[in-house]
């Protein structure tokens, strides 16, 4: 008999209303609170793709080998956020689909690409797709080729292969493990700390960089770079840090190979989760300047009393300004939601809904906190084919509502919500003040979601008119 | 190494055309059924971000199957069938038909969609019908199909509709027309449709369905009471040609613009009349009695849009010539060759096509702009099939 060895589902989907899609958390199956069936897109798009994504990388351009409906999607990402000088595509058609000529062809058009560009690239990541895993086209053979023909350019064996991602790695994961490649290990410089593999910046004034900063220790990331060299020389830290999880397994494999330690510190919502991860990195930190470790402790509790004594302050101002006001967020606004949920109720937030398809089974905890605390907490579905009839604008707005994240305001159809995407980037302490700021700013500043949700990737340029 | 050849499948710099599933859900999105399109991801996302412009505001029950690699390689076609099942059961109202799409690896792996749309039916006792896409071809494509499909599926095969309309009409009474070829795709501005309802009352025709932008199910049902089909893009020829055959109505195809509105008028009340007339009055290039200023004014776009636009440029806006080049498929019959109008496939053809001429004049979407000579003077007419929503504060306005 098969054993199951991913991660636990206790499904039990009769639970689910027919009205929108929506079950209590008391009911929900975790990680999975509803069943893989139709799926409804809702108009809302600010989250990245592997659009955004690929173009972190200075003096890099990306090339997508597909069909055209496939196609469409990432060429007109690339051109909404005026990125079509650094985006090129190879379109097959079905003949080279099914006559064997899959390889020749993505080959050669990436090579004539390449041979047109104006700018010679540095790095071009190589985007192919669902078909070639199923006409068994040879990647080994493509990319082999192709380093032959280019020995200048470094290659990203990417992927956009969605049909793989409920069962494999996901294009997402892929991606940022070639992304991380160019930072191959170089002579280590013990002031210098990567993070890698996240789409958005971590500020300065997050917990982590001021916790090193204390150290002499500066953190680098992509973000920062502005050159295709510069992205290399972040192979000289001896630390990596990661906060998505859709680049744990990349960051792992690069740590696995370089053999200098990773930590991921999975932006964690509640006081004590935020104190362990701090903790962990503070001991490596100190182990790394050969100390003793234990040492750390006192270190990253005084700074914890600290920021926790400020955090709870903000929340009692929070609460004065909201009342009893619902507030609902979304897995698009809130890396973690579960726990962001569980952190607002604990500080007397009157929040009534979570919007997310699926969780991370990292938020397992918070879910069965949630379950005992806030049985009512409804988790909504964004897409079930019965979603899109809480789609708001036909129903009107139903008094106020507060909203963390642009699913959230789509679906609630409220003016006042905190328009971010992936906690904004925040971590820890930092970004909990942040938030309860963003979401005091918000309660009072009106937006309307409307004009705003449904643009492509938050935070980069948008040209559409 | 030498330089390589010129390859159609390379797009180094501009985007590709809407592709088929979004065709077809554009075409089916006002007709209350449910489009389902067998794919793992991305195809909902990419047609309702940007090539559709009603989805915030206007239901309609369009979803992707979220196939999987295990479902695939299985030829698990039952979960597909099981969750199309619980979808249309669960929905309320529920769907007047389903209509299935195809994508690559559907296609690729050879799955039976007549056979599932049959079974679908007997299950839900409601139309179901497989529009043959594969996501390898473009918009004009998948929405010719997919009206075509509806009618030939949904519409009544009621003669006594041909009958009726074949006795000869009172000369006062307004002339029954189709619109047809109709969706945000070619014609993103709403008002296109209201100012050209408006035109063709003034001119004495009586629009019995739109196909279909600003409709409903209902409307479309009425299509067989018409004397005559006006086809508005290449959309709706697969259409036209369907109602032919159906109840026998004729056709004309073309935008009424400036002294071509008059033409096309003409020839619909002859069709309707029963007498001779001219299917594509556009298709050749007008006689120009008075002056021209001399130039030629290439166009690049949806054939039909091209043709009559390249028209209305001749006879009311002085250019001697109109040359149109087509990147679009299902679009060789509405050119014209002798015109020197050309089929092109690819960016690299467009590119080179220009190379060598000077100061020239070129009506398309803006978004061809980097494979044009630098010193063309570009009328531009954004399209919702090509950039998308980039210029959605400029879609012109044609009637």
């Amino acid at each position: 008999m098969l054993k199951r060895i991913g991660p636990a589902i206790h499904a039990d989907h009769s639970k689910i209303t027919s009205e929108g899609a929506v079950v209590a958390i008391r009911d929900a199956g975790f990680p999975k609170p509803f069943p893989w069936e139709l799926e409804y897109n809702c108009p809302v798009h600010e989250n990245w793709n592997i659009v955004h994504t690929g173009r972190l990388i200075p003096e890099c351009h990306a090339i997508y080998v597909c069909n055209d409906n496939c196609l469409r999607g990432v060429i007109m990402t690339a051109d909404e956020m005026n990125g079509q000088s650094q985006f090129s595509a190879v379109m097959p058609n079905e003949r080279d689909s099914i006559n064997g000529r899959l390889e020749q062809v993505t080959i050669d058009g990436v090579s004539r690409i390449i041979d047109r560009l104006p700018v010679r690239p540095r790095a071009v990541q190589v985007f192919l797709v669902c078909m070639h895993h199923f006409v068994g086209a040879d990647e080994r053979y493509i990319f082999k080729t192709l380093r032959e023909r280019y020995p200048d350019i470094f290659f990203m064996q990417c992927w956009m292969d969605p049909i793989m991602q409920k069962v494999a790695k996901t294009p997402e994961q892929k991606q940022r493990y070639q992304m991380m490649l160019p930072v191959q290990p170089l002579k280590e410089d013990p002031h210098h700390v990567n993070v890698l593999g996240d789409d958005l910046r971590l500020p300065e004034t997050s917990d982590v960089a001021r916790l090193l900063s204390a150290h002499g220790i500066q953190i680098r990331q992509v973000q920062d770079c502005k050159t295709y060299d510069e992205y290399v020389g972040m192979g000289d830290g001896w630390l990596t840090l990661v906060r998505s999880p859709l680049a744990v397994y990349g960051v792992k494999r690069l740590s696995d190979s370089s053999g200098r330690p990773y930590l991921y510190l999975n932006v964690p919502m509640t006081y004590d989760a935020i104190r362990l991860g701090l903790l962990e990195l503070m001991k490596l930190v100190y182990l790394h300047e050969h100390k003793d470790p234990a040492l750390a402790t006192a270190e990253v509790d005084a700074f914890v009393e600290k920021e926790s004594c400020a955090c709870d302050a903000a929340f009692l101002a929070l609460k004065e300004r909201l009342g009893d006001t619902p507030v609902v967020l979304d897995y698009l606004g809130c890396v973690r939601p579960l726990s962001t949920a569980r952190l607002l109720l604990s500080h007397g937030i009157h929040v009534t809904k979570v919007y997310a398809d699926a969780f991370d089974p990292i938020e397992e905890e918070d879910a069965l906190w949630l379950k005992k605390h806030a049985p009512e907490l409804l988790i909504a579905s964004t897409n079930h084919p019965k979603a899109r009839y809480v789609a708001p604008v036909e129903r009107g707005r139903e008094g106020n509502v507060l909203a963390i994240g642009p699913k959230a305001a789509f679906f609630e159809n409220t003016p006042y919500f905190v328009n971010q995407i992936e906690s904004n980037g925040d971590w820890g302490f930092d970004g909990i003040k942040k938030l309860i700021e963003h979401m005091k700013q918000a309660f009072v500043e009106e937006k309307e979601p409307e004009e705003l949700v449904p643009l492509k990737g938050l935070g980069w340029e948008n040209c559409v008119e | 190494m030498g330089e390589l050849r010129r390859m159609k499948e390379a797009y180094r710099i501009l985007p590709v055309y809407a592709g088929d599933v979004s065709g077809v859900a554009s075409a089916l999105y006002e007709l209350g059924g449910m489009v389902v399109m067998h794919d793992p991801s991305g195809c909902n996302s990419t047609y309702n971000t940007h090539d559709e412009v009603r989805w915030y505001r206007k239901e309609s029950y369009i979803f992707i199957s979220g196939l999987n690699t295990r479902d695939a390689v299985l030829g698990n076609d039952k979960k597909f069938m099981d969750d199309i099942v619980a979808a249309a059961t669960g929905l309320s109202p529920a769907p007047k038909f389903i209509a299935l799409c195809n994508s690559p690896i559907p296609f690729l792996n050879g799955t039976d969609f007549k056979g599932i749309a049959r079974l679908l039916e007997k299950r839900l006792q409601i139309p179901v019908f497989y529009v043959k896409t594969n996501g390898m071809h473009d918009y004009v494509d998948g929405a010719g199909r997919a009206f075509s499909c509806f009618a030939q599926k949904l519409l009544p095969a009621d003669k006594r509709l041909q009958e009726e309309r074949v006795v000869p009409a009172d000369p006062s009474a307004p002339v029954k027309i189709n619109l047809l070829g109709l969706t945000p795709l070619d014609f993103a501005d709403y008002q296109n449709v209201e100012n050209l309802k408006e035109h063709l009352k003034k001119a004495g025709f009586d629009v019995v369905a739109n196909w279909s932008y600003g409709t409903c199910f209902e409307d479309v049902m009425q299509s067989g009471k018409a004397d005559v089909n006006l086809v508005l893009s290449a959309t709706g020829l697969p259409l036209a040609k369907t109602l032919q055959n159906m109840y026998g109505q004729p056709y004309v195809a073309g935008l009424p613009l400036g002294s071509l509105s008059e033409e096309i008028y003409r020839q619909l009340r002859l069709a309707a009349a029963g007498e001779d007339f001219c299917t594509f009055p556009a298709k050749e290039t007008p006689s120009v009695t008075g002056q021209t200023n001399g130039k030629t004014l290439y166009l690049i776009g949806e054939a039909l849009q091209c043709k009559s636009l390249g028209y209305h440029y001749v006879a009311d806006r002085g250019f001697r010539r109109a040359v149109v080049l087509c990147p679009l498929e299902q679009s060789e019959e509405l050119i014209s060759s002798t015109n020197g109008d050309i089929l092109t496939v690819g960016e690299e053809q467009i590119e080179e096509y220009f190379k060598d001429m000077k100061n020239t004049e070129i009506l398309c979407d803006p978004m061809y702009e980097p494979v044009l000579p630098a010193d063309a003077k570009i009328w531009k007419y954004p399209s919702l099939s090509f950039s998308g929503r980039i210029f959605g504060g400029h879609f012109p306005v044609f009637f």
